[in-house]
């Protein structure tokens, strides 16, 4: 009877071994190809970085930041660290994530803050600090621990909500978007074989103003004195680290105008904080016309490149004086 | 603790060696202290109710068989009905009652808690305990059969717990009888290698069924749920097709794990579906579906309401479908998936004499495949209408909902964003169909019982591959769990 159990027993350990074993080789398969559009901010340490929802994180690209910064003194790499709206508005959990990334010796860094009303504001259904907190650690930031492993098996684990063959057979994303190691995603309006028209645009920012006033009711929000504060320790703290900026990305005027409503004194309110604080306040959001959203909301490549190297240019300028 | 968690894993193994290795009059004990420890991971805190509902309902039974007094057993009766009910109330259903009441009050110029409903806020902070609806229900039965005097109560009061938190089925059953499950704790279970066995192989088809299948089905009707104002016809009727199948591999995977979990350790749970989407009437759908819950109803609602109370069997069985839909969750979109489905069991307890009549008449084969396949449809499409009810947020969401999916400009755009997983998730239900009309899920087993072992390992190695290439990683909890 040992000797059948003994058998048995050996059975099922060499079946989860197999599935351990299958599970790895797959996870590890999928790290080597595309895995999502965050996985990159995942993987290792940075010197300099932007931080912010998804406006940011389409429309700030750290290369174009770095070619335009030569002449400046910082800590590099740059990283892109900013996530869409349910990842990554202002609170303790972005900033533990944020001192989690950068490298223990930068004193230099440059730390841009982009701001939007989503940066500040909590669904009705999270009444106090505490149920934010909760919230917030449900997010990716709060879920992954270690964010700065290459390959980062945490994230597949715990954020790759699909299945892992699609590591074996490289799965679909958007074709126009391209994902940079830097963490921006670069928004095209072509790529493979796909033509984004101005009707499309045209379509896409009428959806998104439409949207936006639906989520609004639907989901209503207020404005949350806990993620004003963890801004303010957000911009405190990188100060230790180097220079910070505070900056506002261009939108279509129709999504400007929605953000006007909900919240009139934002630009008031950044601008307190950027001369109490001594931080610049870079304001772009009544450029809509100069840059290009191709959905109301975030900007495409070429814009973004345009935005990134005028920011470049005012930092330097700023950093030079 | 999830059963789809790493946590559940580790601690699954670790407690059926240690079981096996245990001495008999310890295993209750180290069972108990698991089960305690699987809620626990969970909400520490609200273990405190599943104990208070323990000693309740213990306390009770004794007090009931002590006294012959049937004035004073009642007594008692109503200690535990009070106590459990009030406690599902409380925790379950009382801000759903006051906001209701709260809207109605309002509906007639009366203003309840003045303007701003700071009480809300307070309440809302009330968790809801993790398979409170089941475990109450089981106490609750235990107490009733003890009344009845069809059980003997139980003395040992840590097997009683042990009954009551068994952590395979502790958090969405089967909900167990007493006479049922309490005789096997006094079981000496031996190590049966083939039960063992056949105990994993129902666990890992549990796991199949809900990472591979019914989350996979899930991405798809979760996007269509969404924003029903979005989509039109075609997305939207396969999104309530495609929720009836998520909600039955869910529900049915995580009965399959219980069972196969507790059969490993030694223990045969009740079987809670048995091929419920192949049926020809409504009766008997329901009759094959949560079968542990359906006779509960039956048995400590149905019968009583109709024999000691004169219900007709009509109006006994809306108040059945009606408290089913309720005891699903604190919603109006439960209560009227429930009426929903009394109604259309009612429509057809009252037709079913004329509708043999008229298919006389017209000559219709009524034992042929073709009708009967045809029966199938329509209590399936009927079933999937009413789910449109059970899986959105609001009434009038579902409304919506409804209203779209019969529009005829339908367009997938909106909602496909992976063909592939389209595909597969058709292609497996297809799959899990076929193997549930040929063996069901509690004899999935036996399609491994081959004897070449060759064959046998070669399924045993791909499915493992499978498992791990197509479970889809979502983490998601069994739907069951928020009941």
């Amino acid at each position: 009877m040992k000797r059948k159990v003994l058998i048995f027993l050996l059975k099922v350990a060499f079946l989860a071994i197999l599935l351990i074993g299958v599970y790895l080789l797959s996870a590890l398969k999928l790290t080597k190809s595309f895995v999502s559009d965050d996985y990159s901010k995942f993987t290792h340490k940075a010197g300099s970085m932007i931080l912010g929802l998804s406006r940011a994180h389409y429309a700030m690209d750290p290369q174009t930041l770095e070619d335009n910064l030569k002449s400046v003194d910082y800590a590099k790499p740059f990283l892109n660290f900013a996530f869409e709206k349910s990842q990554s508005p202002y609170g303790e959990v972005y900033l533990e994530a944020v001192k989690k990334k950068i490298a223990d010796s930068v004193t230099n860094g440059i730390f841009i803050l982009s701001v939007t009303p989503g940066s500040f504001s909590v669904s009705n259904r999270l009444v106090n600090d505490e149920d934010i907190l909760e919230f917030d650690r449900q997010m990716m930031i709060g879920k992954v621990k270690d964010l700065n492993e290459d390959p980062n098996l945490e994230y597949v684990r715990k954020c790759f909500g699909r299945a892992l063959y699609k590591g074996i057979f490289p799965h679909e994303h958007r074709l126009t978007s391209v994902f940079h190691s830097n963490g921006w995603e670069e928004f095209k309006l072509e790529g493979g074989g796909y033509t984004i028209t101005q009707e499309d645009i045209k379509f896409w920012q009428k959806e998104t103003v439409e949207g936006y006033t639906k989520l609004a009711a639907y989901i209503p929000e207020y404005k949350s004195s806990y993620r004003m504060e963890w801004f303010k320790k957000t911009v405190a703290y990188l100060k230790t680290r180097g220079r910070v900026y505070i900056l506002r990305i261009p939108m279509h005027p129709g999504i400007l105008a929605l953000e006007d409503g909900v919240w009139p004194e934002l630009d008031t309110q950044m601008e307190a904080i950027s001369s109490e604080m001594n931080v610049p306040y870079l304001n772009y959001a009544r450029t809509g016309e100069t840059y290009q959203t191709y959905d109301g909301s975030h900007l495409y490549s070429q814009s973004a490149k345009k935005l990134c190297t005028e920011i470049a240019r005012t930092i330097s300028s700023n950093i030079l004086q | 603790m999830l059963f789809n968690s790493f946590e559940f894993l580790f601690f699954f193994p670790l407690v059926a060696l240690a079981y096996f290795i245990m001495p008999h009059k310890y295993r209750w004990l180290w069972l108990l202290l698991c089960s305690y420890y699987f809620y626990m991971a969970m909400q520490p805190s609200l273990i405190i109710l599943l104990m208070a509902s323990t000693c309740l309902d213990y306390f009770c039974g004794l007090k009931m068989h002590e006294h012959t007094d049937n004035k004073i057993r009642k007594r008692y009766l109503w200690m535990s009905i009070v106590g459990n009910l009030g406690m599902l109330f409380f925790f379950k259903y009382f801000i759903f009652f006051t906001e209701s009441s709260k809207s109605l009050l309002h509906f007639f110029g009366i203003e309840l808690f003045g303007e701003g409903g700071d009480h809300v806020y307070v309440f809302n902070k009330i968790l809801l305990p993790i398979g409170i609806s089941f475990y109450t229900f089981q106490t609750l039965s235990y107490s009733i059969d003890v009344y009845r005097r069809q059980v003997e109560p139980l003395r040992h009061f840590g097997k009683y717990a042990l009954y009551v938190a068994f952590f395979p089925q502790l958090v969405a059953g089967p909900i167990e009888r007493a006479n049922r499950l309490i005789p096997q704790f006094e079981k000496r279970m031996t190590l049966d290698l083939q039960r063992i066995r056949r105990g994993i192989v129902l666990m890992a088809w549990g796991f199949f069924l809900k990472l591979v299948v019914a989350d996979r089905v899930g991405v798809y009707v979760d996007e269509v749920f969404l924003d029903p104002s979005v989509h039109r016809g075609l997305p939207l009727l396969i999104g309530s097709i495609f929720f009836a199948f998520q909600i039955y591999f869910d529900f049915s995977a995580y009965c399959t794990i219980a069972i196969g979990a507790a059969l490993v350790l030694g223990f045969d749970l009740m079987q809670n579906f048995n091929r419920p989407f192949f049926v020809r009437s409504f009766g008997e759908f329901w009759r094959k579906w949560h079968i542990s819950l359906m006779q509960w109803f039956r048995d400590y609602l149905y019968r009583p309401l109709v024999r000691k109370l004169n219900f007709s069997r009509g109006l006994a069985m809306m108040f059945v479908f009606f408290f089913n839909g309720l005891w699903h969750g604190a919603n109006w979109t439960f209560i009227v998936w429930g009426i929903i489905c009394g109604l259309f069991f009612l429509i057809e307890m009252v037709t079913w004499k004329f509708r043999f009549k008229v298919f006389k008449v017209l000559r219709i084969p009524v034992e042929s495949r073709g009708f009967k396949v045809l029966c199938n449809a329509v209590v399936f499409l009927g079933l999937s209408f009413s789910l449109i009810f059970f899986r959105s947020p609001t009434v009038l969401h579902a409304l919506l909902y409804i209203r779209n999916m019969f529009s005829l400009d339908s367009t997938f755009i909106n909602v496909v964003h992976d063909r592939t997983e389209l595909v597969l998730s058709f292609m497996l239900i297809i799959l899990v169909q076929v193997i549930h009309f040929y063996k069901g899920n509690s004899k999935v087993y036996e399609l491994l019982e081959i004897k070449s072992p060759a064959i046998r390992w070669s399924i045993y190695i791909s499915f493992v591959v499978i498992m791990v290439l197509f479970s889809v990683n979502r983490q998601n909890n069994f739907i069951y769990f928020q009941f």
